[in-house]
């Protein structure tokens, strides 16, 4: 299986909020608000955590009618690992209710 | 539908487009978010930052996957090339090859442009690299199926050389060319970088006779570039890999070089083939090393096929000291200067030769596919992650 060696800091942002999410269910477009990134350094992050097993992704049917089902993403138990071991080492990142706020 | 919701939606139909078939759910998955995003100019936001990001990752794995049909891999090989998975092209050292020479032909058509050279040229040039990357797809695809035939071709290939040097079209001294309808053609320059990298990965009896036959040819063509490019190919063979075959080669190859020397004269240059450096410096100092920069991306295959791939570092090594030993030659004296000067033999003979190449360097044994890749994507933006 696969081990972390030297994340980049946008790589840990992503694991961080995916973390910080727990077992629940992210969406792109509220990952890419809590960590902070662009959706087009978001998706190929995703992508490659995916392949590599990090990541497990599944299609969800929406809460309201006449919108298309979303991806949504969590981590793996490797994935979990990987996030553990490799924390950001910035700032930390807002939390779910003050992304939610913004 | 609003304009702005329209052209976010439009967006993600051109990222579905850009895309690998395999990677189609991601863009599926960014039209999702649009959806659900209520402010239309943030969607577009979106849409369009997703579009720079993995619209273009997914363009540069769309072409690699293009080289990598070219370089001559089958299905499975090509169903590699995605997104997440075997997305670099120096894991596929004749699709890296492809860039290379589309790269440096490229470059030698603006130094053409801008050394006045007539229009013909720059559009042999380009007939030859579009001959050239046919050639190899086939060449690559009946290499994968028909090895056991490759020691006759090889006989073939040794006994036309030497038909050159006897029926060839002769040249202050020199007998290097056949005239195929209005072109000259050097055979030395398609054959000889294809024989030798092939020899050198695969030594068999016949194959060595083929080396010698060809030694003598360039002897009596007579040849000193070709020549000491056969040697530099057969010797960085055979440090990587010694055996008896492959000394015998190279003892004839150094026999077949000292009389090429010796009954060469010296012929002028000519003008958009040879001393391309020198003339492109003269042009302008960028152009200089930009020709300078596109000699470099010629050896590319060679050299990081070669870190990679420790089972054919001798095909790799050989590749590259061919490939160097004529461009140096060209560097420093009246030779041509191949695949970005003018002249279509080398441009062949190049694309050739990376059929010779293995298609991909291999990967851990045991690991899977995906997390076999562990640099980042051309944009830099991702995690290195390896496989353990």
């Amino acid at each position: 299986m696969a081990r972390a060696r030297s994340l980049s800091t946008h790589a840990r942002t992503v694991l961080a909020a995916l973390l910080e999410a727990g077992g629940a269910w992210s969406h792109g477009y509220d990952l890419a608000r809590r960590a902070g990134i662009k959706s087009g350094t978001l998706y190929p992050l995703l992508i490659r955590l995916e392949s590599q097993g990090y990541l497990e992704a599944e299609w969800q049917q929406p809460a309201e009618g006449g919108k298309p089902p979303r991806h949504a993403y969590r981590l793996t138990d490797e994935g979990l690992r990987l996030a553990r071991d490799n924390p950001v080492q910035a700032a930390p990142l807002p939390s779910l209710a003050q992304a939610s706020e913004s | 539908m609003r304009p702005r919701r329209r052209l976010a939606v439009l967006v993600c139909d051109l990222l579905a487009a850009s895309l690998p078939a395999p990677n189609r759910d991601w863009a599926r998955a960014a039209r999702a978010e649009v959806a659900a995003i209520d402010d239309d100019a943030e969607a577009l936001a979106f849409a369009l930052e997703t579009l720079w990001g993995l619209g273009l990752a997914g363009v540069r794995c769309r072409l690699l996957q293009l080289a990598v049909w070219v370089g001559g891999c089958d299905r499975e090989d090509q169903a590699m090339v995605r997104l997440g998975g075997l997305d670099r092209a120096r894991l596929w050292p004749r699709a890296l090859g492809v860039f290379s020479a589309i790269g440096a032909g490229a470059v030698g058509l603006a130094y053409l442009a801008a050394a006045g050279a007539p229009g013909r040229y720059l559009a042999i040039n380009v007939a030859a690299l579009l001959v050239g990357l046919a050639a190899l797809a086939i060449v690559g695809r009946l290499l994968s199926t028909k090895r056991a035939r490759s020691e006759s071709v090889m006989l073939w290939l040794g006994l036309t050389l030497f038909g050159v040097a006897a029926y060839g079209v002769g040249l202050g001294g020199a007998t290097r060319w056949l005239r195929l309808g209005g072109l000259a053609v050097q055979p030395s320059l398609v054959i000889l970088p294809m024989m030798t990298v092939s020899f050198a990965r695969s030594r068999t009896t016949a194959g060595t006779l083929a080396m010698v036959l060809a030694a003598a040819a360039l002897a009596l063509q007579p040849d000193p570039a070709m020549s000491g490019a056969l040697c530099a190919g057969l010797a960085a063979a055979l440090a990587l890999r010694p055996d008896r075959l492959g000394l015998i080669a190279l003892l004839g190859g150094v026999a077949g070089f000292d009389v090429a020397v010796t009954r060469a004269e010296a012929l002028p240059a000519t003008p958009f083939v040879d001393d391309v450096l020198t003339s492109a410096f003269e042009l302008h100092p960028l152009l200089g090393l930009t020709v300078l920069g596109a000699t470099g991306l010629l050896l590319t295959p060679g050299l990081l096929g070669g870190l990679r791939d420790g089972r054919a570092q001798a095909a790799y090594g050989a590749f590259g000291a061919v490939w160097g030993s004529t461009l140096a030659a060209a560097a420093i004296g009246p030779y041509p200067t191949p695949v970005i000067g003018y002249g279509g033999s080398a441009i062949i003979g190049y694309l050739l030769s990376l059929a010779m190449l293995p298609p991909k360097v291999p990967w851990p044994a045991g690991a899977d596919i995906n997390a076999a890749v562990d640099e980042p994507t051309p944009t830099n933006l991702h995690p290195r992650l390896s496989a353990s």
